[in-house]
């Protein structure tokens, strides 16, 4: 039989068969519906898990908070001899100012920038800037952002101003002149504004000291603000398992890395394929069953036309060919129905979330979702039928002709 | 070229019982004959029809046609012969309900390799004018009535022009003006060579027969005219 006769014969009784079919179109379009939503979430969670994999440098840093005691320098270098670790440091933090002035002498009119001191050694700044520098007293390397603001430029140079306190309530502001060494990129921290320059740290205990009162050897006994570190792995492979050593030797250090959050997205997004994995095979066999039953149903009614197609010289494997291609337009039609329902719904849902002022979901519809979507519902189809089809395209001539 | 049928027997069992519907049925069908079979209701005709057009097997016996013991053949073979070689007039029509006359006419045309599907239309026209049912190509069978259900079947069994031709009781439903109509036909294709098989009550069909049968309770005799 001609492939072309086959489909206009298969048309034809599949148009007649149409209302049968309602039960089919449904099964298979909540099949395709839950598949595409699963889909369509774990996609954009992991999409957005991605973005944030391939947008972040920060992979490499780990922070780190104790929430009893303050670190020591000895512990600190301890964290340093890790394996993996480039480097780390105290997370200190002051505030002060960057004042550009057209003259040394004339206060009116000049520019200044509030930023955040942050003291780092050779170490620190090459692991933070992939700079080889060695910052003297007077040196900072400013955030790339303060670039050709007010001709910052590398080599300019500026005043740093920064707090000092006569007492515990009066003080003045004292000024220092520094040298921009460089400029680097800043890492996203928590613990970080975005306006960090990184000074040498006997710049930074001067203007400790002169913020608190006291000696910078004093601050130092203290273990003021010695609570949290920033440590930058050698690389991002490494992020882990220096978080790992981390959290069994120092239990009460709490540690935080972008690392952490970028793989728990993932992680989301299989949780949401599994369960959603499930639903949609345990739908894909309820589906089965009930497409088996009314296509056996509705094959039983056409056990008289196949008989006589038979009986004029249709071959079992016309009969077969002439059911398979039947059940190969149901099935196409049930991917348009069904994912035409989807996309309805969709924009129905985004209506909805649209009146609640909620985040709009994307309506579009991948190729790869429409080659499952179509996947599943023919591999559905064909599951549910090949069965029936075999023995529907065997039966027996005289019997069925005879209990007409 | 002949059917012969050799002691053929068909048994059936119903309610573990078992029923012989044919005994011993000897015959010799000839190309280029009418041959009638004839017999009360029940007495196993539409069964050897059956059985000589291929959609039932013998229980014991052999049926040839021509030198080829048909045992021998598979359901593909069979239906070779079915769609290619013979064409069957349902006793009860058999018509497809969902398809109109036109399409059920057209039905042995879509697995005969021997006629363009651009042909098929005017064979198929050609066919239905012959019964006269041309202006009724458009109606389902349910719209019809049996006697015009009835010249669809034959409609449908003459459009392959096959070289055998079963049929059962083919003029049951008809008046006396298309009963000629029909034998006519069928007589034009016994003079070209084919076999024709009618199963029958009428006298005017065995007028027009070159031979004919008579079972009874399963058992077969030539009647001599
Ligand atoms: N599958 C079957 N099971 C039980 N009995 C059957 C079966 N097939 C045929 N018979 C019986 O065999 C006998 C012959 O049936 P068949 O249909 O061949 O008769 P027929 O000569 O064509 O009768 P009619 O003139 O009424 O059409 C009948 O008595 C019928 O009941
Ligand atoms: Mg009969």
């Amino acid at each position: 039989m001609k492939i072309r006769d086959n489909i206009e014969y298969g048309g034809s009784s599949f148009l007649s068969q149409i209302r049968h079919n309602k039960s089919i179109f449904i099964v298979l379009s909540i099949v395709i519906i839950v598949f595409n939503m699963t889909y369509s979430l774990a996609m954009s969670v992991k999409a957005s898990s991605e973005s944030e994999i391939t947008d972040n440098q920060n992979l490499c840093y780990i922070e780190g908070t104790s929430y009893s005691d303050a670190i020591t320098t000895d512990t600190l270098n301890e964290i340093r001899a890790i394996e993996g670790v480039k480097s780390a440091f105290f997370h200190r933090l002051i505030s002060c100012a960057i004042e550009i002035k057209a003259d040394d002498d004339v206060k009116e009119g000049f520019m200044g920038y509030q930023v955040s001191a942050v003291p780092v050694d050779k170490r620190d700044i090459e692991a933070i800037t992939g700079l080889q520098l060695v910052l003297g007293e007077n040196d900072i390397i400013v955030n790339e952002s303060y670039h050709d603001e007010g001709g910052l430029q590398t080599g300019t140079e500026v005043f740093l101003s920064y707090n000092y306190s006569y007492n515990e309530y009066t003080g003045t502001r004292k000024e220092v002149k520094v040298r921009i060494a460089g400029f680097y990129k800043q890492p996203v921290l928590n613990a970080w504004p975005d306006d960090v320059i990184l000074v040498d740290s006997s710049l930074f205990d001067t203007m400790q000291s002169a913020l608190y009162m006291l000696s910078a050897s004093d601050i130092k006994e203290a273990q003021m603000d010695q609570t949290a570190i920033v440590i930058i792995a050698d690389d991002v492979s490494n992020t882990n398992k220096v978080a790992g050593i981390m959290k069994e030797r120092y239990e009460t250090i709490r540690l935080n890395y972008a690392l952490k959050a970028a793989e728990g997205l993932p992680v989301f997004a299989q949780a949401i394929f599994v369960v959603g994995g499930i639903i949609v095979i345990s739908l894909i066999i309820m589906s089965v069953v009930v497409i088996s039953s009314t296509m056996g149903n509705m094959l039983k009614n056409r056990l008289h036309e196949i008989g006589i197609i038979r009986a004029i010289g249709f071959k079992v494997a016309d009969v077969r060919q002439l059911l398979i291609i039947e059940v190969t337009i149901i099935a196409l039609s049930a991917v348009c129905i069904s994912m035409g329902s989807f996309y309805l719904l969709m924009v129905l849902l985004n209506v909805i979330l649209a009146k609640q002022d909620l985040f709009l979901l994307a309506l579009e519809i991948s190729g790869s979702q429409i080659l499952w979507s179509t996947g599943i519902t023919f591999f559905t189809m064909y599951i549910a039928t090949f069965k029936i089809i075999g023995k529907t395209s065997k039966l027996n001539i005289v019997e069925v002709l005879r209990y007409e | 070229m002949k059917l012969i049928l050799r002691d053929v027997c068909k048994d059936v069992t119903f309610n573990d019982q078992r029923i012989h519907i044919l005994t011993n049925v000897n015959m010799e069908i000839r190309y280029g004959e009418i041959t009638a079979i004839i017999g009360s209701s029940g007495s196993g005709k539409t069964t050897l029809l059956n059985i000589m057009s291929l959609i039932d097997r013998v229980s014991s016996g052999n049926y040839y046609i021509g030198d080829v013991n048909v045992s021998s053949w598979d359901d593909n073979q069979k239906s070779e012969f079915r769609r290619a070689y013979s064409s069957i007039v349902f006793q009860q029509y058999n018509l497809v309900s969902r398809l109109s006359s036109y399409d059920n006419v057209k039905l042995p045309l879509l697995v005969n390799r021997r006629i363009n599907s651009s042909d098929r239309r005017a064979i198929v026209l050609e066919s239905l004018k012959r019964l006269g049912m041309e202006h009724r190509k458009d109606h389902k069978p349910s719209t019809l009535s049996g006697g015009e259900q009835q010249r669809i079947a034959i409609a449908r069994a003459l459009v392959n022009n096959p070289a055998t031709i079963f049929a059962d009781e083919p003029t049951g439903n008809v008046d006396k003006g298309n009963e000629s109509i029909i034998l006519k036909a069928f007589r034009d294709m016994a003079e070209e060579g084919r076999a024709v098989i009618i199963v029958t009550h009428s006298e005017t069909v065995r007028d027009y027969s070159n031979k004919v049968f008579r079972l009874k309770h399963g058992e077969i005799s030539e009647v001599v005219q």
